[in-house]
């Protein structure tokens, strides 16, 4: 065992004499301290309340009930009879003469292209009914 | 043991305050030691239990940052550079003193960094040799001999010193 006290007088005597001697206390700023002590004991609120939000962003991603995937809203009517190239007359059937016309010509456009197209001269009836514009000559025929 | 409060910190920081600072200036020099000595006071106010020997963990704490901070900077001749370059003064200047204060500081540079450790820390650190040891994680007897060969090795140094000036 080591005795803290096994010394010789002459270590003795220098270690008392060192002792007199005090560490430099300039070199330590008591308010800077201070200042930090301050602001490690001070809570941190923005750090708790992102904290909470953070927690209930997961429990809300992770707790979410299935989202079925939205059914898409039907169509007006008149926006149905423009969607599908299948033959309107099937779903209108009580479509006047020159709606029937119209549609007839429109699914032929649709299937074959633009040679589909009738000239003036070989639709003459179709040409003569048809309204300057199409979507007035729409609303009226619905 | 409760945490440490308001009143027993600054009380520990006024009593040991600059006991750690010259222990972390001799560690990692003038400029970190600050901040490292603060930072350990700054966790011992956060210790949800206030540690059995404060004084002892605060030297403890203060050793182990400095140690990173060492780890940290590689360079070790860069550090030794910063070491001269930024020493203040150790101890305050006192005309009643029998040992000059920057005489001391000298005379401590010139042993080796572990046995400057251990006088640190047993006469500025009052700190007994067992909790030396335990600072430095060495045996109490291998602080001991350190401890014991640093005096006479001052003795015989500021000896010489003063039978130099004698003779001058």
């Amino acid at each position: 065992m080591h005795n803290e006290n096994d010394l010789n007088p002459a270590e003795r005597e220098l270690e008392s004499a060192l002792r007199q001697i005090r560490p430099n206390q300039d070199v330590l700023e008591h308010e800077l301290f201070l200042f930090q002590a301050g602001r490690a004991s001070a809570g941190r609120p923005w750090q708790l309340l992102s904290g909470a939000l953070m927690i209930g962003l997961l429990c809300s991603v992770l707790l979410r009930p299935d989202i079925d995937t939205p059914q898409r809203e039907a169509a007006p009517g008149h926006l149905m009879a423009l969607q599908g190239t299948e033959s309107l007359d099937q779903a209108r059937p009580d479509a006047s003469p020159e709606a029937s016309a119209y549609l007839a010509l429109r699914q032929r456009v649709v299937q074959r292209g633009l040679k589909a197209l009738p000239s003036q001269s070989a639709t003459p009836g179709v040409h003569a009914t048809r309204p300057q514009s199409q979507t007035l000559w729409l609303e009226r025929m619905l | 043991m409760a945490a440490i409060d308001a009143e027993q910190l600054i009380k520990w920081y006024n009593r040991c305050g600059a006991e750690l600072m010259l222990y972390a200036r001799h560690l990692i020099g003038d400029q970190a030691a600050e901040d490292i000595v603060q930072d350990a006071f700054v966790k011992l106010m956060r210790q949800r239990v206030c540690p059995d020997n404060v004084r002892a963990w605060l030297f403890r704490v203060v050793r182990n940052a400095s140690v990173s901070s060492v780890r940290r900077l590689h360079i070790r001749r860069l550090f030794r550079q910063t070491l001269r370059v930024n020493s203040q003064s150790w101890f305050q200047s006192c005309a009643d003193d029998l040992i000059d204060a920057q005489q001391l500081q000298s005379l401590l540079e010139t042993l080796s960094a572990s046995q400057r450790e251990v006088v640190l820390l047993r006469i500025w650190g009052q700190m007994s040799l067992k909790e030396v040891a335990q600072v430095v994680n060495k045996p109490v007897s291998t602080v001991h001999h350190m401890y014991k060969t640093a005096l006479e090795a001052l003795r015989k140094k500021l000896e010489h010193a003063s039978c130099t000036t004698k003779t001058t």
